[in-house]
């Protein structure tokens, strides 16, 4: 469903309308969502600018904040808000990559967002396996699922993630060798 | 976690220790007997070297991050725009890149800044609009703001600008370069707010003012740039849509949101850029934390104090050790700066004019009209925090020995200028968004009829609809719209606004634990003045309840007014003291008030509960402090009461009637909100009569002339029949006095049954009246009923009262 430049009003719209518990609404909203979110990230990164807050984390904040306005969410505290967007983004690239069906350009699905994982999106079924893997690992080990989740789907730097859990930089860098070797064994079983 | 699984996570990260020759080696001696653990470690160590090559081959492959993942690399120069041919990147902003481009079509050589919106990203509005503005913003002709040229759509669709090219560096740069002190920095911010100024003079707000954007040449000149996002403001009223990204760092609050903005959102840009010139720092943290970034738009962070900031760093590059810029920093110069910050736009500087005129001021050494705010600004602040225990002063009624309800709303001076303010200015905001339709309804007709009232009729009507999304503010205005009803003497129209306020909270989701207690206490207040008091007490208690779990900080103040209420309502005195005294030693005493107020109350109760001494001791503490120096404050009146009643009780009426004469004058002269000044001729008439002064019958006449008639509460009811019948029984007719008093004491047994010391006075009073019409039998009946009421009421204070040994006196 490409949609172009959806107008803003109708983000709000379909944004309040979840929030009144209207979940489907979060469906409709979520490829509207992304194709703004896209606008944002091309145009944000084309830059090397300092001032410009370049991480996709200030994107879907600036996104979320700008199109829901302040009022309609209120994060118990920036670990929520933070794993939501990111679970959102998981759920948008997810959905998307279900929905259009594979073969898509790899330049489409804003995969990866981290160094660390650079293959990642190099083939169709990335996104989606990478979504079930993640709820695999959540089983497994919760916080480095979390720590994946924010540095894959929304780029937060390694400080930024510790920041954001409250863990150290330290633990957070262990965690990604970890589970980036966890995640290229489940997703690259063969080689 | 599986210990397994951490078992497992042990062994990865202790092998990758490993030298890798030994790491085989290692983690069998490691695992030996267990095969399974050991497999399971051996896999991810292979995957994790595996995940290295897979990276390596991916980053050779495509040595660009592709896709939108990675910095895409602007427009190769060399391309045409008109006659223009670009030829170095200057620079990136907003949706697109700045290049350096010359004329090359013969005619002349030209050296521009060439600005190229990508149309794919930038959208079909932006496009649209930004051909529409260019006229506009080419008429921008100031020494300050970088001229617009030309413009234009290239071949693809990516419209383009052509600007003057100003060889300079930004802002903040030029000012690091040139280790620029504070002085030097104000100078060239304040050609900075020229520039500003006049374009919001030609309507255009900028909308997106960083130093990126302000550029200086080498010779000192300030030339702002970038007006490729500034829209033109449409309406009268000065708001614009503002869609285009911004930066994060200097966008005011109401731009995060994407609210509209307007001039205003230019001061607060500019008050960022100030803070950074000024002291080095981002006034809300560290601007690399996205984290930080979004506490200030999700959480409202205020700034942090600019002196507070500055490090050694900061100072070196302003030419002035730490100290020094701290001092230079501290004072005045913060307090224009953190005005420019207010997340509050209408507390902001209302224009870039004001502050440019601040700051001249500030360095001509003169007072600075910032400073002239922060009083009010500090007693609006403490308004804010202490609203309820401010209007607890304004709220309580004084109960006086029998019962005159008066209500002292006003507040003495700057805290009721606060409380008012406060209320005033909320509701003014809301009042200006609302103010176009109001000029747009039917009332406009009669200008000269329109009162207040109907102003804020129209904004009640119009707060269903226009916030319908948004049941927390709604349920929030109507508080503060029931408030204004009641100080504007239509409480009927307050109760209904708070009760629809309650209603509209129910429907918000996760709102502010303050709103609640809030509209209860308004919810109070209006009851309180329909002398609903009963009904009062309750509200009253239902906002105890709500603060003790999520507003300690005007418990106090609540507990305060539900103990009043409680007099009113006919509770038990005993009970009410405990409440005042437990107000007291709840509440923060942070208005030095409170405590007065309270004894003087607490002094009345003694009073009434027949410990003169314990009563006049209280109310000799709390008189200074509510006497205040030079005019008294408003809250002497409940001493006054208080004061007059003892005299009264004492048989010192001609005291008592000076007493209640200067709380008379003070309620005339000063006009108290809500004080009847005849609830208090009423009882100065009966003490006027009691101490044999003429003209107490015409002042009872008077003022009954002029009361209300109709259901009055009770504690009203027996209040005035039992001052008129004390009237009428020393100069006017005798009936008539024994018809009021009686009444007075039917009202009393039935309804304020919990405070017999009210039957107590009726009583003496009947037993006098019928003594002196030589009625001894009904006398002593009176007699004998008020001394069981007094043996009630005074408990061990009962000996020796002089009510009670008047009534003794006459049975002897």
């Amino acid at each position: 469903m490409e949609t172009g430049l959806a107008a803003d009003g109708d983000i709000t719209q379909l944004l309040r309308q979840w929030s009144d518990g209207r979940d489907e609404a979060f469906c409709e909203l979520l490829p509207l969502a992304y194709n703004r979110l896209r606008q944002m990230a091309k145009a944000r990164m084309r830059c090397e600018r300092q001032d410009h807050t370049l991480q996709p984390t200030a994107l879907v904040a600036e996104l979320y904040l700008r199109l829901a306005g302040a009022r309609l969410a209120n994060w118990k505290d920036r670990e929520h808000f933070y794993s939501f967007c990111a679970r959102a983004m998981r759920w948008i690239l997810t959905d998307h990559a279900r929905a259009r069906g594979s073969g898509k350009r790899r330049g489409d699905l804003l995969l990866p967002l981290t160094q660390d994982i650079r293959w990642l999106g190099e083939r169709e079924q990335d996104a989606y396996d990478l979504d079930r893997a993640l709820s695999r690992l959540e089983e497994i080990d919760s916080r480095k699922a979390k720590v994946l989740e924010l540095r894959v789907y929304l780029g937060c730097t390694a400080k930024e993630t510790a920041d954001i859990l409250n863990l150290s930089k330290a633990t957070v860098d262990r965690d990604m060798t970890l589970a980036c070797a966890w995640l290229c064994r489940e997703l690259r079983p063969e080689e | 976690m599986d210990p397994l699984w951490q078992r497992v996570e042990e062994l990865f990260h202790s092998a990758l220790e490993q030298p890798a020759a030994e790491r085989e080696g290692w983690l069998a001696a490691q695992t030996g007997f267990d095969p399974a653990l050991r497999a399971e470690v051996r896999s991810l160590l292979v995957a994790d070297r595996k995940n290295g090559e897979l990276n390596e081959r991916s980053r050779a492959a495509e040595p660009e991050p592709a896709g939108e993942t990675g910095e895409l690399a602007p427009e190769e120069p060399g391309r045409r725009f008109g006659p223009y041919r670009t030829e170095r990147l200057l620079g990136c902003g907003g949706m697109g890149a700045v290049y350096l481009a010359r004329r090359d079509d013969g005619q002349f050589d030209q050296i521009v800044a060439l600005k190229v919106m990508a149309a794919h990203l930038a959208g079909e509005e932006f496009v649209r609009s930004f051909r529409n503005e260019r006229q506009l913003l080419a008429a921008l002709a100031h020494p300050h703001i970088t001229r617009l040229l030309d413009g234009g759509v290239a071949a693809n669709g990516d419209p383009y600008l052509v600007m003057e090219y100003i060889e300079g560096q930004p802002l903040d740069r030029y000012c690091a370069a040139r280790k620029l002190p504070v002085e030097a920095r104000i100078r060239l911010f304040q050609q900075v707010c020229e520039a500003v100024e006049f374009a919001h003079r030609n309507l255009i707000v900028h909308g997106d003012l960083k130093p990126a954007n302000i550029l200086v040449t080498a010779d000192g000149t300030v030339k702002l740039l970038d007006f490729g996002t500034a829209k033109l403001l449409r309406n009268p009223d000065g708001q614009v849509t503002q869609f285009a990204l911004l930066t994060p760092r200097y966008a005011s609050p109401e731009q995060l949101r994407g609210e509209l903005v307007n001039t205003v959102s230019d001061v607060f840009s500019l008050g960022v850029i100030l803070y950074e010139m000024l002291t080095g720092a981002w006034p809300f943290g560290d601007p690399r934390s996205t984290a930080d970034g979004v506490d200030r738009l999700l959480h409202g962070r205020e700034p942090s104090a600019p002196a507070q900031v500055v490090s050694e760093g900061a100072a070196a590059e302003r030419s002035a050790s730490r100290e020094r810029l701290r001092r230079q920093i501290e004072g005045d110069l913060s307090t224009i700066v953190l005005k420019m910050l207010e997340s509050e736009p209408a507390h902001r500087y209302e224009s870039v004019r004001e502050v440019r005129e601040d700051l001249e001021r500030f360095r001509d050494g003169r007072p600075v009209h910032a400073r002239s705010h922060s009083a009010w600004y500090a007693a609006r602040k403490f308004a804010a925090r202490h609203w309820l225990a401010v209007s607890a002063t304004g709220l309580s009624v004084v109960a006086l020995a029998s019962l005159t309800v008066v209500s002292v709303y006003e507040s003495a001076q700057a805290r009721a200028q606060a409380v008012r303010a406060e209320r005033v200015s909320k509701f003014a905001e809301y009042t200006f968004l609302s103010a176009t339709s109001f000029w747009n309804s039917p009332l406009r007709g009669r200008r000269d009829a329109i009162q207040f009232t109907d102003i804020l009729d129209n904004a009640a009507d119009r707060l269903g609809r226009d916030l319908r999304d948004d049941p927390e503010a709604e349920a929030r205005l109507r508080g503060t719209l029931s408030g204004t009803y009641s100080m504007l003497g239509e409480p009927a129209k307050g109760e209904r606004q708070v009760l629809l306020g309650i209603q509209t909270l129910r429907r918000a989701r996760n709102a502010s634990p303050l709103i609640a207690p809030m509209l209860y206490h308004s919810l109070c207040t209006a009851l309180n003045l329909q002398g609903r008091y009963a009904e009062a007490l309750a509200a009253c208690r239902e906002t105890a309840a709500l603060c003790r779990v999520s507003d300690r900080d005007r418990l106090g103040g609540v507990l305060h007014d539900t103990a009043y209420m409680a007099v009113n309502a006919g509770e038990p005195l005993p009970e009410a003291e405990k409440m005042y005294w437990e107000a007291l030693w709840v509440s923060i005493p942070s208005n030095p008030l409170l405590p007065a107020i309270s004894y003087s109350r607490v002094g009345m109760l003694r009073l009434r509960q027949g410990d003169l001494d314990g009563g006049e001791r209280l109310l000799q503490e709390a008189e200074p402090a509510l006497r205040g120096k030079g005019e008294p404050l408003i809250e002497i009146i409940p001493v006054l009461y208080a004061r007059a009643f003892e005299e009264d009780v004492r048989g010192h009426y001609p005291e008592a009637v000076r007493l209640m004469s200067e709380a008379l004058d003070l309620v005339t002269r000063r006009r108290v909100a809500f004080m009847e000044p005849d609830n208090l001729a009423l009882q100065l008439a009966a003490y006027e009569a009691l101490a044999g002064n003429p003209g107490a019958l015409a002042r009872l006449h008077d003022v009954e002339g002029r009361l209300p008639s109709g259901a009055a509460a009770p504690v009203d009811r027996i209040r005035h029949d039992l001052f008129a019948g004390i009237v009428e029984a020393r100069c006017g007719s005798k009936a008539a006095a024994e018809r009021r008093l009686l009444s007075a004491l039917g009202t009393q047994e039935k309804e304020m049954s919990r405070q017999p010391d009210i039957a107590v006075e009726i009583c003496l009073r009947l037993m006098e009246l019928w003594h002196a019409s030589g009625r001894e039998k009904e006398a002593a009946e009176a007699a004998r009923r008020g001394l069981r009421a007094a043996a009630l009421a005074y408990g061990s204070y009962f000996a020796g009262h002089p009510f009670v040994v008047e009534m003794q006196k006459s049975l002897r």
